[in-house]
């Protein structure tokens, strides 16, 4: 009995290796077979976490899909001694994730750079969480007794009837010209990915593609706060997270891990465009906006004091009212495209490249990285930061009505209640 | 750990069956049931090595209190009885303290006003099941009926890992027995025990957790707001119905299969109970040997059928009340009890009409036991509506919209039909099919506490063959295979 059980066990796992339908061992490649793998589409965590096993990057960006689709690895700032460098950015990320994939990433090899990407709702005291196809056992951390990983995360990935579905359809999809938007070294290749037939910046045009997320964006915002609404303990019976379970605290555990382990770390707030601050503005979340970023500020000065022979970690805000971030959207009707942004939420990799430039403190005669892109945030920067972000937006206003009161009328016309849209939504657009 | 987990299936049963095997093979058998102790108390401490510093004091302070009682039980009662009293009621203080603390502040704060706070209290896994045990231990005792008293015997017969979280909820006479007499474990027994065992995790992942697939999301729906028309709550009903007895009789097997590879036989806890065809036949079908412990410990002690038929039906009631409450602290599960109480009640009644009019208590035509059998399934349904939801007022949403009241709805919606024929099918198998007692012979411990209802010869007996090897090798590699999930994340924006 029990051999039978391993005998098929065994078979079905030889299938799910050769077909490799989340691509994590790449032993066989054969078009027709399984060259083509959509399965990956939406297990990225899991082909993320077996990619830095087979690559093995000494140099890792980790951040949400906004550096997943932004930032190259083979950017030319890059500390060559941290090559491979692997964008290990993925969609959803939570600081939680992020910590763990940076311990995993270690532990398979000791890492020498790391860009990570953060936006404002990371630095929060919500309680930290994870996405629902994060595994931790897929995830190796360095010290600490644990099952080998070709138990806990190769067999159990091997040996699940999941995989053998996905094998299937992997075999079956193989005449799908759908191309590949999952680059080898990480990146999600936006040119490939929002350009597929059928999709909808395809189907509605840069313009009418840029309003959808929008009005997405609005029930995500929402969402989020009442989130944080959530954690307020209702009644005194009920404790608020710990401190150190909180979203807030992964980040600092990421400064910490880096810092005992000389690993170059270097943050920024990612360059959004100008509507979703405006939307922050206009739910009424500003402040915690404003309050973010100096938690983060914070962070790094406490760190910053506890090493004082080491040079401090930079922190680079991009996400402000800046000649990149206040791109005009393409008039209604029109089918013309953005230089710097594919939506609000997700910029081009020209601006990825700006965000690399000023963290590597790199500047090319051919992409000069304009002044008002990116300011360095310390304790001696924040206010005056954050007050000439006020006067920029009380600028944008001014000169940017229609914009404005677009995004006022999707916030009064959404409703707040907990049933309205919000993660409903983020199925939409894959 | 649970049964249906990897760390379970593929380390801890391989060591623990190795090691003890090991010390039987070499003549060791007090230290084989030793080591059974032991590692059953790391089987526990596996949750949260906290809840050792429950389980083994209580261990020991319900081993000295029999020590004391059992001398003095028969000739001296009197000097007998306090003990037993204070062994009742420091089991009960536990149970009460760590199971329902939090139910009665919140209660108490709600209709009093006032603003009490208790942290909230965690409640130790299987804590209401080794209470039962220990508690019918100590009347046992008590009533002079446990003869030798083995600290190693006892400690095992509490902890034993198989039945140790949720059953079947073991009487001592039954298992302690076998402890004793220990003697190598034949390979038909582990045949038969791996066959129980995954049948059991077949019905748990295979058939529970897509009953679960169905049930789940529209339960929460309703407990969050929802309103579904009466066919989608009829899918959702129906599939926790089929859900819950794969469920809870899946992990039943474990435990039997589980036992077995040890030669411990464990008393049989389900029997085909969607074919009852009465309430009364559904409680003996129903986890068993929780009927028989509210029966002998509860029921009875409070008079049971001897002092009248009013007395008897508000003791029924009262028995089946607190043993709804034991199930939750919640007010769905006193209802989901006083229901079944009713319906006891009611099925009583209904058999004492039928004497009184000349026919027999039960009916013996097939039209008769199929309208009971109808009739059965359907009030046990309407039961588990109050047993799933978040609260009662959600129940009632449910129950209504099963009645209609939100409309009937169209069967085109691929939800509602994708959950009533995968309800039906599930429950078809719960009908028609053999149970794993029918399908494998097992018949429990021998001299059985409590008998279980006569089983129709199977048409299909499993056997120690090649055949059946391969075959139950296939479902348990499938279900293996079921247990690891690679989600997806459907999930793009930020």
């Amino acid at each position: 009995m029990v051999f039978t059980a391993v005998l098929l066990i065994a078979a079905i796992a030889s299938l799910n290796l050769v077909v490799d339908p989340f691509g994590m061992y790449r032993l066989v490649d054969l078009a027709g077979l399984n060259s083509h793998k959509p399965a990956i589409d939406h297990r990225v965590r899991l082909t993320k976490a077996y990619d830095v096993r087979r690559i093995r990057p000494q140099g890792i960006i980790l951040g949400t899909s906004r550096s997943h689709l932004g930032l190259r690895p083979s950017h030319d700032g890059w500390d060559p001694a941290a090559k491979p460098v692997y964008n290990l950015a993925f969609d959803g990320a939570t600081t939680k994730e992020m910590y763990q994939y940076l311990l995993h990433a270690h532990a398979v090899r000791p890492l020498r750079q790391v860009v990570l990407g953060l936006d404002t709702y990371h630095a929060t005291r919500a309680p930290a969480a994870a996405r629902p196809d994060f595994d931790p056992h897929l995830l190796d951390s360095p010290g600490g007794w644990v099952l080998p990983s070709l138990i806990r995360a190769d067999l159990k990935v091997l040996a699940s009837l999941d995989t053998l579905r996905a094998s299937v359809t992997t075999v079956r999809s193989q005449r799908d010209s759908e191309p590949q938007w999952f680059a080898p070294d990480g990146q999600r290749r936006g040119e490939v990915f929002f350009r597929r037939a059928g999709e909808q910046f395809e189907e509605l045009g840069p313009r009418g593609y840029f309003e959808e997320i929008d009005r997405l964006e609005v029930g995500f915002k929402r969402e989020g706060q009442l989130a944080a609404g959530a954690r307020l303990p209702a009644r005194a019976a009920q404790p608020e997270t710990a401190a150190s379970e909180t979203s807030l605290d992964y980040i600092r555990r990421i400064i910490a891990f880096c810092r005992a382990q000389r690993v170059d770390l270097r943050i920024f707030i990612a360059p959004e465009h100008v509507h979703q601050l405006e939307i922050t503005a206009a739910i009424g979340e500003w402040t915690t906006l404003e309050n973010a970023k100096r938690a983060l500020v914070e962070l790094l000065a406490e760190d910053a004091a506890q090493h004082p022979e080491a040079p401090p970690i930079p922190l680079w805000d991009f996400s402000g009212y800046s000649s990149i971030t206040t791109e005009a959207l393409p008039e209604p009707g029109s089918r013309a495209e953005m230089r710097f942004y594919w939506d609000s939420s997700h910029f081009k990799d020209v601006v990825g490249d700006l965000v690399l430039d000023r963290l590597f403190g790199l500047s090319h005669p051919g992409r000069p990285v304009p002044a008002d892109f990116g300011v360095q945030l310390t304790a001696a920067t924040i206010e005056p930061a954050l007050a000439r972000l006020r006067a920029a937006q009380l600028a944008y206003r001014r000169s940017n009505p229609q914009d404005v009161a677009w995004i006022r009328s999707l916030v009064d016309g959404s409703p707040s209640d907990p049933r309205g849209p919000g993660v409903v939504a983020v199925s939409q657009p894959r | 750990m649970l049964f249906n987990s990897y760390a379970f299936i593929l380390g801890f049963m391989p060591v623990t069956l190795l090691l003890f095997h090991g010390l039987l093979a070499a003549g060791l058998a007090r230290s084989s049931i030793a080591l059974l102790a032991l590692l059953s108390l790391g089987f526990y401490g596996w949750w949260n090595p906290i809840y050792l510093l429950l389980i083994v004091p209580l261990i020991v302070a319900n081993f000295a209190l029999a020590a004391c009682i059992v001398p003095r039980a028969g000739r001296r009662p009197r000097a007998a009885k306090p003990l037993l009293i204070l062994g009742i009621v420091l089991n009960l203080a536990t149970l009460g303290y760590f199971k329902y603390a939090n139910f009665f502040v919140d209660n108490l704060n709600a209709v009093s006003g006032l603003d009490l706070v208790l942290g909230k209290v965690v409640l130790p896994i299987g804590i209401s099941f080794f209470t039962f045990q220990k508690i019918a231990f100590l009347v046992d005792a008590y009533r002079g009926k446990v003869d030798r008293l083995n600290f190693i015997d006892y400690a095992l017969f509490v902890t034993f890992f198989p039945q140790l979280i949720a059953g079947p909820i073991v009487h001592h006479s039954e298992v302690i027995r076998q402890f004793r007499e220990r003697a190598a474990v034949s390979m038909p027994t582990i045949a038969l025990g791996v066959t129980i065992f995954a049948i059991g995790l077949a019905k748990k992942v295979i058939l529970a957790d897509t009953a679960a697939l169905y049930a789940s999301p529209r339960f929460d729906a309703v407990a969050a707001g929802a309103r579904p028309d009466a066919l989608a709550a009829w899918g959702a009903a129906l599939a926790y119905t089929a859900q819950l007895y794969f469920d809870f009789s899946g992990y039943s097997d474990m435990a039997i299969g589980a036992g077995l590879l040890f030669g411990i036989r464990l008393p049989v806890n389900f029997a085909s109970p969607y074919k009852a065809d009465s309430i009364i036949d559904f409680w003996r079908r129903w986890h068993i040997t929780l009927s028989r412990f509210l029966r002998d410990y509860l029921y009875v002690p409070l008079g049971g059928n001897r002092k009248g038929p009013a007395r008897r039906y508000v003791n029924l009631s009262i028995t089946m009340v607190l043993g709804g409450f034991w199930h939750g602290a919640g007010w769905t599960f006193v209802i989901w009890g006083a229901l079944h109480g009713f319906y006891l009640v009611v099925n009583h009644l209904w058999r004492a009409l039928r004497g009184r009019s000349g026919h027999g208590p039960e009916s013996f035509t097939a039209l008769g036991r199929g309208l009971g059998q109808a009739i059965t399934f359907v009030a046990v349904v309407i039961a588990w509506v109050f047993f799933r939801s978040e609260d009662v007022g959600s129940a009632v949403q449910m129950l209504l919209a099963m009645a209609g009241s939100n409309g009937v709805g169209r069967l085109e919606s691929v939800e509602s039909a994708g959950a009533l024929a995968v309800s039906t099918l599930l429950l078809a198998i719960a009908w028609f099919a053999p149970n794993t007692q029918e399908l494998t012979g097992y018949e429990g411990p021998e001299g059985a506490y409590a008998t279980t209802p006569a089983c129709r010869p199977p048409t299909l007996r499993w056997q120690p063959s090649a055949g059946w090897a391969v075959a139950v090798g296939c479902l348990f590699g499938i279900a293996l295979m079921l247990m690891s999930k690679v989600s997806e994340f459907i999930y793009f924006q930020f």
